[in-house]
């Protein structure tokens, strides 16, 4: 395959792919295909088998079984080749604490590009806002800073495939916000973004979404066709005067599949949205508990996540 | 090349800012030293010695001078149930004790004993304290065989003791025991900080996660152990000139021999350190296994079993047999070869090649065991 066929193929393509750690298997079988210049968002609970499967796509971990590409090279013979192509930025992304965010930023871009290196350091620190903060060390800057001088660390060397495992996690709403316009851009200029996360409202940015449970693709679409195709029921969006007497009337209830309080309401799903509501009102209303509203809702991706993450344990 | 510049930097950078890891490579050898040279020297001086002459004459009062004259031993008379005394609470470690009648038996030939009595609870300067006296006594005996002859004007003849033994160490004339400590102690010092060092350095990186991030890069497996490691090589360097140079300054060690051969052979030695590092960073995934772990294999092999503290040779044998497998006692032998000798590579060539082929397996063995991948 030449570089051109590589560039222009899809971004991930892998069958089958395994991962077995001694008795235990970690990764069952998974068969994924990420275009160029997608976002696609790997949702599921923890340990389920996400990081695994990042892993084995960075090259990191050598599959069980299975078989695939990753940017046009070979997932089991060219994992070095696959290194140099893909940015990777982990949950806890390796900065070195003890040097500067300048230095990491070197230090990174060095050991990828070489001595090519010293002309993207700037352009990079700039990119990411980093100027002000170039000599602190590391260690110093707040949680949403140090995710931002990963992501800097990360993209230096213009990679085509960037995995981000849990990029956002534990920082606060502002610096999601930016880092996720950063990967927008990102993602416009043609880079293919791999990306876990637990939050819903990013899931919801991706192009498409894929769940895996317990080490099995269990759906994988569009944020739209997940919420309208994957749900086995309907959704109820019920608010009550007393939220928390009516989650633990309506918990164990034979008419509803299911109910998880959400903020300022709970919602339902049952097999017949219209068939439930009477039912439920009557049952609260016996119970006291004052109904302010009740209705159907479309689903939401975490209705969808936390359905599909009940159906694997059941 | 240039990733490899880009890591060894870096690790420079990060070495250079941890002033605890420095004052441990640089600080620390310096100071055990100082405490080899001056608090634990087994150099036997100014014994107490407690002398009970039960004759009294002047032939018994010139073997006591004989005594506190050498330097070796203090001497106090006493009497002899004080004697007993003082050697069971330790004031004295050596009782002399003469018995009556001395200077006529002596006059008679008939060979009377003189009794020393030795602390043999520190068994070591007992024994060194004892080798003294005996030689001490020896060259009394030969003066009182020689004299009376000189005396009347004669030369000695045959049957008299024709040459009186003057047993002397080479080397290291006056056995100070820090000039053989030194080169001991460069090769302990060298080896723990090099495989310390070089295998928390990478531990560090595990335990951080920055060690996944590096292996998603495309630093390949030389570059990262090339780059990763330069900064302890010459740490260990360091620690050579450093523990060399205050041996010369504190305790006026001599060096006989090449500083060029010494520089190059402990290049080798350093290796063999990185390797063993290297290897215990791929079995250990914490920084507190990797400590116990490279204490174990460095400290008590680098002190027990490579002749810095007990001499190999009067090791049982298959013990002696297991120091082979440990390329710090080649390295001792080199050190001591060159500095106090002046010993050649010539002199040297089967601890040479012993150090280059076990340092070398120890490099190559670990090299292999390190992956770019997880599992």
């Amino acid at each position: 395959m030449n570089d051109k066929r590589r560039e222009d193929g899809p971004a991930i393509k892998v069958k089958g792919l395994r991962k077995e750690f001694g008795p235990y298997v970690a990764v069952k079988s998974i068969d994924l295909e990420v275009e160029k210049g997608e976002i696609f968002g790997f949702l599921g609970p923890n340990g389920a088998g996400k990081s695994t499967t990042i892993r084995m796509l960075c090259g990191l971990l050598r599959p069980t079984a299975g078989e695939g590409t990753v940017a046009g090279y070979d997932v089991l013979a060219e994992s070095e080749k696959i290194k140099r192509v893909i940015g990777y930025m982990s949950q806890h992304f390796g900065l070195y604490q003890d040097l500067t965010v300048e230095e990491n930023v070197e230090f990174y871009s060095g050991i990828y590009l070489g001595k090519k290196s010293i002309e993207v350091q700037e352009k990079v620190i700039a990119e990411l806002g980093l100027e002000k903060y170039r000599k602190f060390l590391a260690g110093n800057l707040s949680g949403g800073w140090k995710q931002r001088l990963a992501l800097a660390c990360a993209i230096s060397h213009s990679p085509r495939i960037l995995f981000l495992d849990e990029p956002t996690a534990g920082i606060d709403p502002t610096s999601r916000r930016v880092l996720w316009d950063f990967l927008y851009e990102k993602a416009d200029q043609g880079v293919t973004l791999f990306v876990t996360t637990h939050y819903m409202d990013e899931a919801e940015h991706c192009h498409r979404l894929g769940f895996i449970m317990d080490g099995t693709l269990t759906a994988c679409a569009t944020p739209h066709d997940i919420k309208t195709g994957q749900m086995h029921g309907e959704v109820i969006t019920l608010r009550a005067d007393d939220n928390t007497a009516a989650y633990a009337a309506l918990k164990d209830s034979p008419d509803l599949l299911d109910a998880n309080v959400y903020g300022d309401s709970i919602h339902l799903v049952a097999k017949s949205a219209a068939e439930a509501i009477g039912r439920v009102s009557a049952a609260l209303g016996s119970a006291g508990i004052e109904v302010l509203e009740i209705k159907r809702t479309e689903p939401t991706i975490e209705d969808v996540f936390v359905a599909l993450s009940k159906e694997a344990i059941s | 090349m240039n990733r490899i510049y880009f890591l060894a930097r870096k690790e420079f950078i990060q070495l250079a800012r941890d002033w605890r890891t420095l004052t441990l490579a640089l600080v620390l050898p310096v100071f055990v030293l100082l405490l080899f040279g001056v608090a634990i020297s087994l150099d036997v001086k100014d014994v107490k010695m407690a002398v009970v002459d039960r004759d009294g004459s002047r032939t018994s009062r010139d073997l006591t001078l004989e005594f506190s004259g050498s330097g070796y031993f203090k001497t106090a008379p006493v009497g002899m149930d004080e004697a007993k005394l003082m050697l069971e609470d330790g004031s004295a470690m050596v009782a002399l004790i003469i018995p009556p009648h001395f200077e006529r038996d002596v006059a008679r030939g008939s060979s009377p004993a003189v009794q020393i009595l030795v602390d043999g609870s520190n068994a070591n300067t007992g024994n060194i304290a004892l080798g003294y006296a005996n030689g001490i006594m020896a060259g009394y005996a030969f003066d009182l065989a020689v004299q009376p002859i000189q005396a009347a004007g004669l030369m000695p003849e045959a049957g008299m003791p024709p040459i009186k033994l003057e047993p002397r160490a080479r080397f290291n004339p006056a056995l100070s025991s820090t000039t053989f400590f030194v080169p001991g102690l460069v090769a302990l010092i060298m080896m723990i900080t090099v495989v310390v060092l070089s295998a928390l350095s990478i531990v560090k990186e595990k335990e951080l996660g920055t060690l996944e991030t590096l292996m998603v890069s495309p630093l390949a497996r030389y570059q990262f152990i090339l780059g990763k490691l330069a900064p302890y090589f010459v740490l260990g360097y360091a620690d050579l000139f450093l523990i060399l140079g205050a041996g010369r300054i504190f305790f006026g060690m001599p060096f006989r021999g090449s500083l060029v051969t010494l520089t190059v052979l402990s290049g080798f030695f350093i290796l063999g350190g990185l390797g063993l590092g290297l290897f215990i960073s791929t079995a250990a995934n914490t920084q507190q296994t990797a400590w116990m772990i490279s204490l174990l294999v460095t400290l008590l092999p680098s002190i027990i079993l490579s002749g810095f503290v007990f001499p190999i040779r009067i090791m049982p044998v298959w013990l002696r047999a297991v120091t082979y497998l440990f390329p710090v006692r080649y390295y001792l032998t080199i050190v001591r070869g060159i500095a106090l000798k002046g010993s050649g590579v010539a002199d040297l060539k089967i601890e040479i090649l012993a150090l280059l082929a076990i340092g070398s397996l120890f490099l190559v063995s670990s090299i292999i065991r390190f992956h770019k991948r997880v599992v």
